[in-house]
């Protein structure tokens, strides 16, 4: 670092008075009015972190009640054996869905809601990098989390478990529509999290406080920049897994079909793949949170910061390595099982790093024990309970024992419960003073506590007995006098004394709305940015950027509290062009590289998000015409939504030091939308890759079937690869006079031949797969699949580079305002690359072996 | 009809529990899981005292406490933990070429069992019979969705899985009844997917092997010569094999010696003649979700001969 | 700065692709297509293992030469410090990769 940390030599944009301005500004509005969240029903289209997280946070805590209901009917069932309350079909439906909701509805939504709340507060910025993104992924989980919640009313609940497991969820043992509601819905809800993946990733990389370089960002984004990439690489297993599954349902194609060389193990890979690295996507944001929090009341800052950050990044990394020890049981080959139980060991050393990070805090200074420090105390008791349970259950012979049984359900509630459900309540007591302005009471807040640490322990730690002596999991009745019954009845009392615990939480929120104390500024002492204003936080989070020096910037920069927030100095106080705006950084040393300019209020998101939900509802109603139509909505929303005057090519006063200037979204690799393409690609990658895995693994596994697959025509997939080296050629001469600003006919041309050489190759791809019958096999069937992934890249790219061309050609895009044909060129190069390797296998597989 | 209360199955089988191992791999999970429990119970302990004295001590803490409570402690545990466990893995699923070979076939909601395929090949039912200490190898298959089959005091679960064979080897030790279920949920009954577990002396089971293999019990009186009617009349034998009166149902449980077992409906009701009867009358109360039709239409003397005769299949 | 951010994700990384290598052999190894003989396997493991674990260490050692060079009050000392501890957990998780094929004689125990 210098020691003038703006002096970066900004290169000034070109100024050409033809487009320097702002054609999206509103001239007439004040800042604050600028910033406003707009009033009555035009609020469903805010775009405000602000707005969509706490929307997140509501409805995942309604999803939360929902769920602890469903959990709380399992335990009435199973209080004395051979209970009538419920009825198989009923209590399997209601085990489903209370996982279902719990893992996909709860839990993502909710770390997703904190993150997209705290991050822009924590890090200085003045909303996410792409509000937009944030609402659109908000209204896909509303309207996914409706569609599977919705099967309730139509009879037709998911009874297959939250891991719908094959063959028992294809058509044949699961017929109806239950299992098409969890996959449709489930993955229309799973767009949010792949979109807040981006958003997060873009968010913390690219838009933080002057001078915030990464050793001084809060320890929490380093949680959630981890859980991010862990999002963008752990869930396309599942959305692939669930495609192929949804295709097998309603298509036939036999990718799980015994009889065709399909193998049920193959979903348990894709599902797993996703599964194992979802838990520790849930509890490292939990973690983070805990990070944040316990300096706070200790008074001291974390201990072992660098020690903290390897541990996340390596436990992001060594989660994706124990997938299989959810599959001890099926028969893998014994050295396989070796693998993954020592891999799964080994996550113990990062999470032992951490527990022992905080509880080395607590020496620092003088704790103070209040109610989130509570919950923190019971996550640190329960946390590392469950996770000493864990190393249990990653040796083998003890698994084949354990799995499936209720000592699985105490393990696994142990993890969650104290890893992610204390924390957040811990949280939710620290942080809902910033959200309503008011603080919750102490007292109801212990009490709280400890209802729910008493009835969690007393309901969950007798299902280690339970599981022991013998009981499996996802039973809705057993015989009595096998050993099971006074330990359910004790585990059913604690769930009911859980329960009041949260209740009680819920009374005090409502109560506190209206009679809670004022809050006033940094209430809790913190030494974090969101507290920097009184309670509410204007909806701007900053009136100037200030700039950091220190980790802890309330503590250590005394400019920063002895004056009212607003009067604070920094970036952008000057409000350019009426526009939204913030501090864009580099992504490591945290110097301010461009303005951001950010949209307003705009109900594209909501939009194209309908046009999602009709096609995704429309599918399952078997409807296609209205599939067909709720597509074309969203491809309309979709492009309202990129179709706007391009911002860059201008520069602007900063405020900061000697009148920095800088430009406004500049067009370089840096960029917050670079960065946000190469998160989505990444998606893409493992998208791409799930579906790799699951042709070789057809390959290894079934070799019979194939040897008996018909060979794709060998001519055409040399063409293909021929072709893919062309489409990324073009593709890297798009970046290239993106970023050398070359003349706007030429990229227009470059824009079209791209255009020709993505139909080239989709047809040449079409020849090629032409001789494979994707019904004869499961083997075909993923060549086809993979066959179509490429299309659907080709079609997007082929979209783009068109809209791209058309942009030029009607002057809505002038010289030096490259963005578009630099996301453009990531893109298609990525395009290229699978395009290639998939070109590759299909000459691999057409050779005669 | 209403099934008999006296459901409990407690004095039919005799454990479901891992804490009370009666077979090899069993008893050294069992060893495992205490030597474990007691390990890790004593680190949580001393992890919560030190979160105890953390609390209370007011000099900071050096970075040794990372170190070694974060890095060493655990790669210690985990190393003994597997050395450990990978013995005792090796020593619980080594296979023995002198095994007796047992088929078993998971479908929704029961367990078809096939003794020595390769040679008797001696069918039947929703029951194990074993050699107490001889090795036992479980070719586990499934012909519809995934089940898993598990007799805790026994051994480890191993999962049935459509399209592959599981085999797994077991060393039954002590002589007595045990309870195996079904620890992979499979659809609507899955809980009503157990079985019994018979172990005898290595003498008596090869006695039990030879006695079981030939045509089932004569029915001798009337009534049961009526329900031996009723039973080719009404078209059981489609699915249900009683060896020497109607052979090559296979769909169903065979049921040459049904009236032997302990539990009816996969280890879920007891046998007798009132049960059997509520069975055949109404199945879907007693298992939903079982492939077999309800006989209701059948009288009452009917349904009475009926079960009486199968019952008395020992 | 940037430099940094690679040495703490570069040994972790590393780990996944070693991971990625293990499996992949045990399962040509030991799945129905029977592509390789499980000591070859075990060959082409062990060396691979090897050669990653002592680059790993010239990794360990360079980074305690880097760490013990940044004074404590530098910017950039908790990523020295995390590169560090990267290498360290990434190394030993390396090694426990190579377990089943140290400890088991044949793909079934």
């Amino acid at each position: 670092m210098t020691d003038a940390p703006y002096d970066n030599n900004p290169v000034p944009g070109p100024r050409d008075d033809a487009y320097d301005m702002a054609p999206k500004g509103e001239p007439d509005k004040s800042f604050e009015e600028v910033w406003a969240t707009p009033p009555g029903v035009k609020v469903l289209s805010s775009v405000s972190h602000r707005v969509v997280g706490k929307r997140f946070l509501i409805t995942g805590f309604i999803f939360f009640l929902i769920a602890g209901v469903l959990a709380l009917l399992v335990r009435l069932q199973l209080l004395v054996s051979e209970n009538t309350f419920l009825d198989s079909e009923t209590y399997n439906q209601v085990f489903t869905m209370h996982g279902t909701i719990m893992m996909f509805l709860f839990a993502i939504p909710m770390l997703e809601g904190f993150a997209v709340y705290l991050i822009p507060l924590m890090i200085g910025a003045r909303d996410l990098v792409f509000p937009r993104l944030g609402a659109f992924g908000y209204y896909c989980y509303l309207f996914g989390g409706i569609i599977v919640l919705s099967s309730f009313l139509f009879d037709a609940a998911p009874a297959g478990g939250w891991f719908m497991y094959v063959p028992l969820s294809t058509s044949q043992y699961t017929e109806g529509l239950s299992a098409d509601f969890w996959l449709i819905g489930i993955t229309l809800a799973e767009i949010a999290s792949v979109t807040a993946a981006v958003e997060i990733i873009a968010a913390i990389l690219c838009s933080r406080a002057p001078g915030m370089s990464l050793t001084k960002m809060p320890i929490l984004m380093w949680y959630l920049l981890v859980t991010a990439f862990m999002i963008a690489i752990g869930f396309p297993p599942l959305i692939i897994g669930s495609i192929l599954l949804e295709a097998e349902r309603l298509l036939g194609l036999p990718f799980f079909d015994i009889s065709l060389g399909g193998d049920p193990l193959l979903w348990q890979h894709l599902f797993w793949l996703f599964g194992h690295p979802e838990v520790y996507i849930i509890f490292l944001p939990a973690a983070g949170m805990v990070a944040t929090m316990l300096p706070v009341f200790v008074g001291k800052p974390l201990f072992g910061y660098g020690f903290a950050v390897s541990a996340v990044i390596t436990m992001g990394f060594l989660s994706f390595g124990l997938w299989a020890h959810h599959m001890f049981a099926t028969g893998l080959p014994i050295m396989s099982l070796s693998l993954f139980s020592a891999a799964s060991t080994m996550v113990a050393v990062p999470t032992g790093v951490q527990i022992f990070c905080f509880i080395a805090t607590l020496t620092l200074g003088k704790p103070r024990l209040t109610v989130p420090m509570l919950f923190i105390l019971g996550f640190l008791f329960i946390f590392v309970l469950g996770g000493l349970t864990g190393v249990m259950l990653a040796a083998v012979p003890f698994n084949l024992q354990a799995h499936d049984s209720y000592f699985v359900v105490a393990h696994l509630h142990y993890v969650l419960i104290g890893g992610f459900v204390f924390p957040m309540f811990g949280a939710l007591y620290y942080w809902v003073p910033h959200f309503t302005g008011r603080m919750m009471s102490e007292t109801l807040g212990k009490w709280a506590f400890w209802l729910m640490f008493l009835g969690f322990n007393l309901a969950f730690f007798m299902m280690h007995l339970t599981g022991l002596r013998g009981m499996p999991r996802r039973i809705a009745t057993y015989p009595e006098g096998i050993g099971w019954d006074r330990l359910n009845m004790l585990s059913t009392v604690g769930a009911f004394i859980l329960a009041a615990g949260i209740a009680v939480f819920i009374v005090d929120f409502f109560r506190h709305q209206r009679s809670g104390p004022k809050t006033g500024r940094d209430p809790w002492r913190a030494a974090t940015l969101e507290w920097l204003y009184e309670p509410r936080t204007p909806g701007y989070n900053f009136r100037a950027i200030p700039a950091i020096r220190s980790r802890e910037p309330l503590w250590d920069q005394p400019e920063l509290t002895d004056r009212p927030a607003a009067e604070v100095d920094g970036a952008l106080r000057i409000s350019h062009d009426h526009r939204r705006e913030t501090i864009g950084c580099d992504p490591v040393t945290g110097e301010p590289i461009q303005i951001l300019r950010l949209p307003h209020p705009t109900w594209f998101p909501l939009i194209s998000a309908l046009g999602l939900a009709v096609l995704f509802a429309a599918t399952l109603a078997s409807l296609y015409w209205l599939s067909a139509i709720g597509g074309l909505i969203a491809l309309i929303g979709l492009t309202g939504w990129i179709w706007e005057p391009s911002d860059s090519g201008v520069t602007r006063e900063t405020g900061l030091g000697e009148g920095l200037s800088l430009p406004v979204n500049v067009v370089d690799r840096k960029s917050h939308l670079h960065v946000g393409t190469i998160g989505t690609i990444l998606i893409l990658y493992a998208l791409f890759a799930s579906l790799l895995f699951a042709g070789l693994f057809l390959w290894n596994v079934q070799p019979e079937f194939a040897q008996d697959t018909a060979r794709p025509a060998r001519i055409f997939a040399l063409v293909s690869a021929a072709l893919s080296v062309i489409l990324f050629a073009l593709s890297w001469m798009t970046g290239r006079r993106a970023l050398s600003q070359g003349s706007l006919a030429a990229g227009m041309l470059i824009n079209l031949l791209t255009g020709v050489a993505i139909v080239a190759l989709g047809l040449s791809f079409f020849w090629a797969l032409l001789p494979v019958d994707p019904y004869s096999t499961a083997f075909a069937a993923v060549g086809w699949a993979m066959g179509a992934y490429v299309a659907a890249l080709l079609a997007v790219s082929l979209y783009w580079t068109l809209f791209n061309a058309l942009r030029k050609a009607t002057g809505n895009v002038v010289l030096g305002q490259g963005l578009p044909d630099l996301l453009l060129a990531a893109f298609g190069k990525a395009t290229a690359v699978m395009a290639g390797i998939t070109a590759v296998a299909f000459l691999v597989a057409g050779t005669p072996q | 009809m209403e099934p008999t209360s006296d459901s409990s199955t407690l004095d039919i089988y005799g454990s479901q529990s891992t804490l009370r191992p009666s077979g090899l791999g069993a008893e050294l999970t069992y060893d495992l899981t205490l030597a474990m429990t007691i390990g890790f119970g004593v680190v949580f302990v001393f992890v919560m005292l030190l979160l105890w004295v953390a609390w209370r001590r007011q000099t900071p803490a050096g970075h040794w406490w990372v170190w070694s409570g974060g890095i060493l402690l655990p790669v210690a545990a985990i190393v003994v933990l597997m050395t450990a466990s990978t013995a005792i893995l090796v020593a619980s699923t080594r296979s023995d070429d002198e095994a007796l070979v047992i088929d078993v076939t998971g479908y929704q909601f029961w367990w078809d069992v096939v003794y020595d395929p390769d040679g008797i090949a001696l069918r039947d039912a929703n029951e194990l019979v074993l050699p107490a200490g001889r090795p036992v190898t479980l070719r586990l298959k499934s012909d519809d969705v995934i089940h898993s089959f598990w007799v805790p005091s026994i051994s480890g679960k191993m999962d049935m899985i459509p399209g592959r064979i599981n085999t797994l080897t077991v060393r039954p030790e002590e002589p007595g009844r045990y309870r195996g279920q079904c620890a992979e949920f499979c659809g609507l009954s899955h809980p009503r997917m157990a079985f019994e577990v018979v172990v005898l002396e290595l003498d008596a089971f090869d006695e039990w092997l030879l006695t079981t293999q030939g045509e089932a019990r004569d029915a001798a009186q009337p009534e049961l010569l009526a329900g031996k009617q009723v039973f080719i009349d009404a078209g059981c034998s489609a699915c249900h094999e009683i060896r020497g009166v109607a052979e090559g149902g296979r769909l169903g449980p065979d049921l040459t010696r049904v009236g032997a077992r302990a539990s009816l409906g996969a280890g879920m009701w007891r046998m007798n003649q009132g049960n059997l009867a509520g069975w055949i009358a109404d199945v879907g109360d007693m298992k939903p979700g079982a492939q077999m039709p309800s006989y209701n239409h059948l009288s009452g003397p009917e349904l009475r001969a009926v079960s009486a005769y199968l019952a008395s299949l020992r | 700065m940037t430099r940094l951010v690679f040495h703490i994700a570069g040994p972790i990384t590393l780990w996944s692709l070693h991971f990625i290598a293990i499996y992949a052999l045990i399962s040509a190894a030991c799945a129905p297509r029977g592509l390789m003989d499980v000591d070859v396997m075990r060959g082409v493991a062990t060396i691979s293992t090897l050669l990653i674990g002592i680059a790993m260490l010239a990794w360990l050692v360079l980074a305690l030469r880097r760490s013990r060079r940044i004074p404590d009050d530098a910017e950039e000392r908790p990523l020295a410090i995390a590169a560090l501890w990267s290498v360290g957990i990434s190394l030993m998780a390396i090694l426990a990769n190579l377990w089943p094929v140290a400890t088991l004689a044949t793909c079934s125990g």
